[in-house]
């Protein structure tokens, strides 16, 4: 905050900056004065929660760890629901990314209108994590809904969509997988950088489509992959509305994921301090994959600007 | 270097993006608290007290259409008669009303006048005074019919909900048309096992077909709870000691029975079922007229009749052989509240007085808020022929011979780890034995905790 801060030697130094410092925190203001409140002072209140048994209706008292120690000793369904999640989001992000660039890769082609197929092809980012949406979801898919009977048009016999635990989260990772707009956009600018030249050059070499989006494409594409991973895997591992809306975490707890169980102990069972506890877990969890994710990424993430060593 | 830059913002980015995980559930209710506080904020500058000076009031409930059609419609005519006073109206589903009322309450932003399950009533009063003492208001509680507001409305000694329908459950529905076809004798009384026996001949029959249907609320409150009680003959938490009072092998038959239930196809599969819970009207085999029966409670006459065109009966719930009671409670299972920091105590109970009291109020709403607590409402109901037959003989049944429950067997924690056992009994990840076993282990540990409080 200090002009100081500036003098980082990392930081190429402007020198105008302190002088106006004061206007930049103005300037600013408003977002840091909603950044307290409605994000500093939950975390840390969240963080001090989690050390008590504070229920919504009494106050807390001190119970020091023992929150913690209860969802990693006594708490059936506290790993089972952080597995599931993780599950859930080795499915989901994959199949988004994966989603994300064929349809991007399409958009990227010269065709007519093909700005109203981009406007289209984003609608359902927009719609998806939307409650409407996970209710239509849910008649598509239970027992004598529209999916079965699309099936059954093929003679295959009809599947459990929603009622069979093991397939259900399934089932639920295929709706965000719709939701493929941003990571779309975001991909379809990186391919929009990708330099023709190298196309060219390439061409002149003799190489098919395949070795152009192998050798060229992917490679430019990976500070784009990169940032959608990492931000598409923090957004599975927070899922809820799909797992609430559609199944409420059933049948079975078989799409219990982390956040339907936050949500259910803090307002339904009223133990907001444990539920708390269960969210720094969740925090520190994916504060855990992020990092390593970018420590893996010196070895996959090509930048194109010269930073590759 | 850049790239080293580039990265530590990124890392950056991404810590402060995982960090809204922490606030991420939160983030709805937090709207909400907001606008209420707003709202609530409204209400406290609006002048208070004399009757000539204007008053808002907030009034929250769950329902469906028609219980909001009714109250919407009794307050336009309380507020016709009272000018000054304007009321307003936040109602939803039943789902996250809960959720919603109790965040509300603790962060001082609750409605005036609360529509309220009497099992919450431990949960909100236990923890805090939250809830308005109503015998002390101007609010009329004498012509609720007997015994009512004792069994359903008092905590501690104190009036806290005036009930808003009187009933019980469990009942059987019937689909006429289903008992016909299936030559179903509809004078019985059915045991368990019967049940289970003419569910399997139906589905011979019909391999569509299925006798019953139930999600996992409906089958730990309309199966398990009975079935324990039919057992003891007693509620099944004792309110002195807090100690179950069914014994690990009562447990046991009594999750046996809902596996027999599924194994001989009486029940509709459990994930099929699933698709449908907390609304299982709209099951399309009920629709269909391929499930012929659905336990619940009185007050879900209504919504099953505008659910299928085929004429619907009503009968008594089965029982075991040698049962010690019918395991069968009747009371008023939910009512209204008024907020003890509300600014304008007085003016709800004076509206809560109208809407339950009033003779007015009572032809306009029906049953669609409840059916009939108070004496006089049944007589006008009656005299107006708006009480349903289907309900009405719903509630002759519950009211024939049914045990007291108390407020302790209902809690909700204790509810939630039987519905998780459930699930894992049908889904064969336990035994019987074994979900007993465990079902009194946590209890143990629930109920030290409910009675060190």
């Amino acid at each position: 905050m200090s002009p100081q801060a500036t003098k980082n030697p990392s930081v190429p130094s402007v020198r105008k900056y302190p002088k106006n410092w004061r206007w930049g925190i103005l300037f600013i203001l408003p977002w840091l004065i909603g950044f307290c409140i409605l994000q500093a002072y939950p975390l840390i209140m969240s963080l001090y929660y989690s050390f008590t048994d504070f229920s919504i209706l009494a106050e807390g008292k001190w119970i020091g760890l023992d929150n913690y120690k209860r969802l990693f000793t006594k708490d059936k369904y506290f790993m089972k629901s952080l597995g599931l999640t993780f599950k859930y989001a080795l499915m989901a992000v994959p199949m988004k990314l994966i989603m994300a660039l064929i349809v991007a890769m399409i958009l990227n082609m010269k065709l007519k209108c093909i700005n109203l197929f981009r406007t289209v092809y984003y609608l359902p980012s927009i719609m998806g994590g939307s409650v409407a949406i996970s209710i239509l979801w849910r008649f598509m898919f239970m027992r004598e809904g529209m999916m079965n009977n699309f099936l059954g048009v093929f003679g295959i016999p009809s599947v459990n969509w929603l009622g069979d635990p093991d397939i259900a989260l399934v089932t639920i990772s295929l709706l965000v997988v719709w939701q493929f707009g941003s990571s779309m956009v975001l991909f379809l600018a990186g391919l929009k950088n990708v330099p023709t030249e190298l196309y060219e050059a390439a061409e002149v070499d003799g190489a098919n489509k395949w070795t152009k989006f192998w050798s060229i494409t992917l490679p430019m594409l990976t500070p784009i992959v990169f940032f959608n991973l990492i931000m598409q895997i923090i957004h599975a591992l927070q899922e809820f509305t799909s797992a609430f809306i559609i199944t409420s975490g059933g049948p079975n707890h078989g799409t219990y994921l982390i956040g339907v169980k936050i949500y259910e102990d803090a307002f339904q069972n009223l133990k907001m301090g444990y539920a708390s506890a269960s969210s720094w877990v969740l925090f520190l969890a994916i504060l855990l994959i992020t990092v390593l994710v970018f420590r893996s990424s010196s070895a996959w993430v090509f930048y194109n600007d010269g930073g590759m060593d | 270097m850049k790239r080293q830059f580039k990265k530590h913002v990124a890392l950056l980015m991404t810590a402060s993006m995982a960090a809204v995980t922490l606030m991420g559930c939160g983030s709805t209710g937090k709207t909400d608290e907001t606008t209420q506080a707003t709202q609530g904020a409204a209400v406290t500058s609006a002048a208070a007290g004399g009757s000539g000076e204007s008053v808002t009031l907030r009034f929250s409930w769950w329902g469906s259409d028609s219980r909001h059609g009714a109250l919407l419609d009794v307050i336009d005519a309380y507020q016709a008669k009272n000018p000054n006073v304007k009321i307003e109206a936040e109602y939803q589903g039943f789902d996250g009303y809960y959720e919603k009322i109790m965040t509300t309450l603790s962060s001082n932003t609750a409605p005036d006048i609360i529509q309220l399950n009497k099992e919450w009533l431990p949960d909100i009063q236990g923890a805090k005074h939250y809830l308005a003492d109503l015998s002390t208001l101007p609010v009329d509680l004498s012509t609720l019919k007997d015994r009512l507001l004792e069994i359903s409305g008092t905590y501690n000694g104190e009036a806290n909900i005036f009930p808003c329908t009187v009933g019980g459950s469990p009942v059987v529905y019937v689909n006429t048309d289903f008992a016909k076809e299936f030559e179903i004798d509809l004078a019985k009384n059915y045991t368990w096992d019967e049940i289970a026996e003419l569910g399997k001949a139906i589905h011979e029959k019909d391999s569509d077909a299925y006798l019953m249907t139930a999600d996992a609320d409906m089958l730990n409150r309309l199966f398990i709870q009975p079935y324990l009680v039919q057992k003891t003959g007693k509620p099944i938490i004792d309110e002195e000691t807090y100690a179950p009072n069914f014994t690990e092998a009562d447990a046991t038959e009594a999750f046996q029975n809902i596996l027999n239930l599924y194994e001989s196809n009486a029940l509709e599969p459990f994930g099929d079922a699933a698709t449908f819970a907390g609304q299982m009207d709209q099951n399309t085999k009920w629709i269909n007229k391929k499930i012929g029966m659905i336990v619940d409670y009185t007050g879900s006459a209504p919504k099953y009749l505008s659910s299928v065109d085929s004429p619907l009966d009503v009968i008594a719930a089965p029982v075991m052989e040698n049962a010690k009671s019918t395991g069968v409670v009747y009371g008023g299972d939910r009512g209204f509240s008024i907020n003890d920091n509300s600014a304008h105590k007085e003016e709800a109970a004076k509206f809560l007085d109208f809407l339950m009291n009033d003779a007015e109020a009572i032809k306009i709403q029906k049953t669609a808020v409840g059916y009939c607590p108070t004496k006089h409402s049944e007589e006008i109901l009656i005299t107006e022929g708006a009480v349903d037959e289907l309900q009405k003989n719903a509630i002759d049944l519950v009211a024939k011979d049914p045990y007291i429950n108390n407020m302790i067997s209902g809690n909700t924690e204790l509810e939630v780890v039987r519905k998780d056992l459930i699930q894992e009994v049908i889904y064969g990840d336990v035994t019987p034995e074994d979900a007993a076993k465990e079902l009194l282990v946590q209890y143990e540990e629930i109920l030290e905790q409910l009675k060190a409080k």
